[in-house]
């Protein structure tokens, strides 16, 4: 089955809204596929297409050792991330910057969820 | 550990949770406590926290302990959900940047997924322990000493969820067998009209519940496909119910049963063939009311319950249940009446000439207006619960207009008089314009402010188009007294009877689709407050103007360690 469609199928209806959006940010990673060509947007969104390859550098350098990244605390990670991101194309800036919020939203809602139902904070 | 620590305990327990045995006459009183949602939301925990024994305690009341039990197993489905939804938002982030990865053609999955790891959602060790100590503890007080036993009442069943393909496939057999039977008998019972009347008009009403019920699981169905959670806000046991290919059955072999009886009625009558309904209706009765675990026990019992408390409307707390299938009721109001006529006509032996005129009987509008008493019962009772004028007293005229109506019709009709035919047309207009906005306002919450969609509201769940039709199909629906009203000197409309029976048909499909939408809108008001567990109300009064707890509280287990 479709990722999509089991989320779908297996959240909580009431909960819904508060879910990470997947149809949402597929529809980001049309427009970041949906570029003629990935130089083309470079060069429409101003970012130097020289400074292009120092992601596939710094992401491959991660591929290999993913020991590396397991090691890696939370702000280490956002910050390599945030590098790698000052490279990146638009799209694919607001396939992150909609990540973000997804991510926040859920991780808040979890937060919350776990305070009224007095797990914690309480 | 002897009794008399059990007992100490407890009483710790029923003082932590800041209750006192205060029993009130009848069990629906304990719902006020639902007010109180922050102290109730704790229950389960306090109790783990304060009852650090593992023999099980000695509750002082068999209710404290079934509602004690009911909140846990709220509780624990709660959690259950919880883990679910941090499961589900981990992998739909896995799957999302290995997507990203692919079509960028470079790796941030790694790097974000770390952070994801890393946060409240995937971290926290909080959500484990509870559920451990939750189980430990059900099993220890409420298990009946079978952990087993107790585990798998806790445990949501996997059956629950999966469509019956042999329910079904029993529904195609009931309908195979119903229809070509049914047809038969149609054609027989016209060829022999005069004769059969009586008899034709009895059966046309028996097949209105049926059909209400059959399009009930179409409700059900579009409600599943939809997923609005109608069980939640039925109050359905989460763990026991019937799915809605198993509820299929239930209108699939009445249906049956009602087709071969038309049969022998009108085709093959082995016996006097006004025997027949009689047989069936007390059949169905029978089915309805065996005692024996048969025939969907736990689901009939639930009917039965709701049944009793509508029509002990007033004396109860209404919930959901008790006002949806009241409305359900109203529009069996030709059932109702007609089943008079059926009564009637046994008592004179089916010598129906002018006996059983049931249009011209003062029973007629005292059976006839019983749905809308109880609904009308129903919104006093809520008036005295919140002192809200709106919308209960509104809705509460609504139905008395409704009742107004009823008798405005009968009077008018049995004496014959200008002015009562007058006020019933008065009344009746003002009973279907004040049902009608509240339809589409109250019911459906349509013609919000500032929607995003047209006169409609902002959270729609099905296509915009149903509810525009619905909007006006409704209007129409509602008006088909008109042609109850309208002057039949050109012999325009048909025999009264057959007039009655399309109308009935007509109020069948327009609860349908009210149904659809009186649901919907519940459930987007439950999703407006991510409101997906019940609170359990408790048999003791509790006391909320306190809030402290108790210093010298045990506490068996830390549960705010969880984060870094």
């Amino acid at each position: 089955m479709k990722f999509a469609k089991y989320l779908s199928s297996e959240t909580v209806p009431e909960w819904r809204a508060k879910y990470l959006d997947y149809r949402g940010l597929k529809k980001y990673l049309k427009r970041i596929s949906g570029d003629p060509t990935i130089e083309d947007a470079l060069y429409q969104h101003s970012v130097d297409v020289f400074t292009r390859p120092s992601i596939a550098h710094w992401s491959n350098r991660y591929d290999g050792l993913s020991t590396d990244v397991m090691h890696l605390n939370s702000g280490e990670a956002e910050t390599i991330l945030g590098q790698l991101l000052e490279h990146a194309t638009r799209p694919e800036l607001d396939f992150f910057d909609k990540l973000d919020r997804e991510f926040n939203k859920t991780v808040d809602f979890y937060a919350s969820s776990l305070v009224q139902v007095g797990l914690t904070g309480g | 550990v002897n009794e008399g620590v059990a007992m100490q305990q407890y009483d710790k327990l029923k003082k932590q949770l800041r209750i006192h045995d205060s029993r009130r006459r009848g069990s629906d009183d304990f719902s006020i406590t639902t007010n109180s949602e922050s102290v109730l939301a704790q229950i389960p925990m306090t109790f783990i926290r304060t009852v650090t024994q593992t023999k099980p305690i000695a509750f002082d009341n068999r209710a404290a302990y079934k509602r004690l039990r009911k909140a846990f197993m709220e509780f624990y489905r709660g959690l259950l959900m919880l883990q679910n939804y941090k499961v589900l938002n981990r992998t739909g982030f896995a799957k999302i940047l290995k997507k990203f990865d692919k079509t960028a053609k470079w790796k941030a999955s790694e790097l974000y997924l770390r952070k994801v790891d890393l946060s409240t959602l995937a971290t926290s060790t909080t959500l484990d322990d509870i559920k451990g100590a939750v189980e430990e503890t059900f099993i220890a007080h409420f298990g009946d000493g079978d952990r087993r036993k107790a585990l798998a009442w806790l445990r949501i069943p996997e059956s629950i969820r999966i469509v019956s393909p042999a329910a079904l496939g029993r529904f195609g057999l009931t309908m195979g067998i119903a229809l070509p039977l049914l047809w038969e008998s149609l054609i027989h019972a016209f060829q022999d009209l005069p004769k059969n009347s009586a008899l034709m008009q009895v059966y046309a009403a028996l097949l209105i519940p049926i059909l209400l019920l059959l399009l009930f699981c179409l409700n059900v169905y579009l409600w599943h496909i939809y997923r609005i959670n109608y069980k939640f806000i039925f109050e359905l046991d989460p763990r026991n119910h019937l799915t809605y290919s198993e509820f299929l059955e239930v209108p699939g072999w009445l249906f049956a049963l009602y087709s071969l009886f038309t049969y022998l009625t009108f085709v093959h009558p082995f016996l006097e063939p006004s025997i027949y309904p009689a047989v069936f209706c007390s059949l169905v009765v029978i089915a309805l009311v065996c005692p024996f675990k048969v025939l969907y026990h736990s689901a009939r019992l639930w009917f039965l319950r709701t049944l009793g408390r509508i029509v002990s409307s007033g004396y109860h707390m209404v919930q959901f249940r008790d006002f949806f299938i009241a409305d359900e009721l109203s529009s069996l109001v030709y059932f109702i009446v007609t089943i008079q006529f059926m009564f009637c006509s046994y008592a004179h032996h089916w010598d129906t000439q002018g006996t059983c005129d049931y249009q011209h009987s003062w029973l007629t509008p005292t059976l006839g207006m019983l749905p809308a008493l109880w609904r009308l019962l129903q919104c006093i009772r809520r008036y005295f619960e919140n002192h809200l004028v709106f919308p209960h007293l509104v809705n509460g005229v609504k139905y008395l207009l409704t009742i107004i109506t009823i008798w405005m019709a009968a009077v008018s009709k049995i004496t014959g008089s200008d002015v009562a035919f007058g006020c019933w047309i008065v009344f009746l207009t003002l009973s279907t314009l004040h049902a009608y906005a509240w339809d589409i306002l109250m019911d459906w919450g349509l013609l919000e402010k500032g929607s995003s969609n047209l006169l409609l509201r902002s959270e729609l769940t099905y296509p915009p188009w149903f509810y525009y039709f619905a909007v006006v199909s409704n209007f129409v629906l509602r008006i088909t007294w008109i042609i109850n009203m309208s002057p039949n000197q050109y012999g325009l409309w048909l025999d009264f009877r057959v007039v009655a029976f399309t109308l009935a048909i007509l109020e069948v499909y327009r609860r349908f689709q009210w149904n659809l939408i009186r649901m919907e809108n519940e459930h987007i008001n439950n999703c407006g407050m991510f409101r997906a567990t019940k609170q359990i109300p408790l048999p003791y009064g509790v006391d909320t103007d306190e809030k402290e707890v108790d210093a010298g509280m045990v506490s068996r287990m830390t549960y705010d360690s969880d984060d870094e």
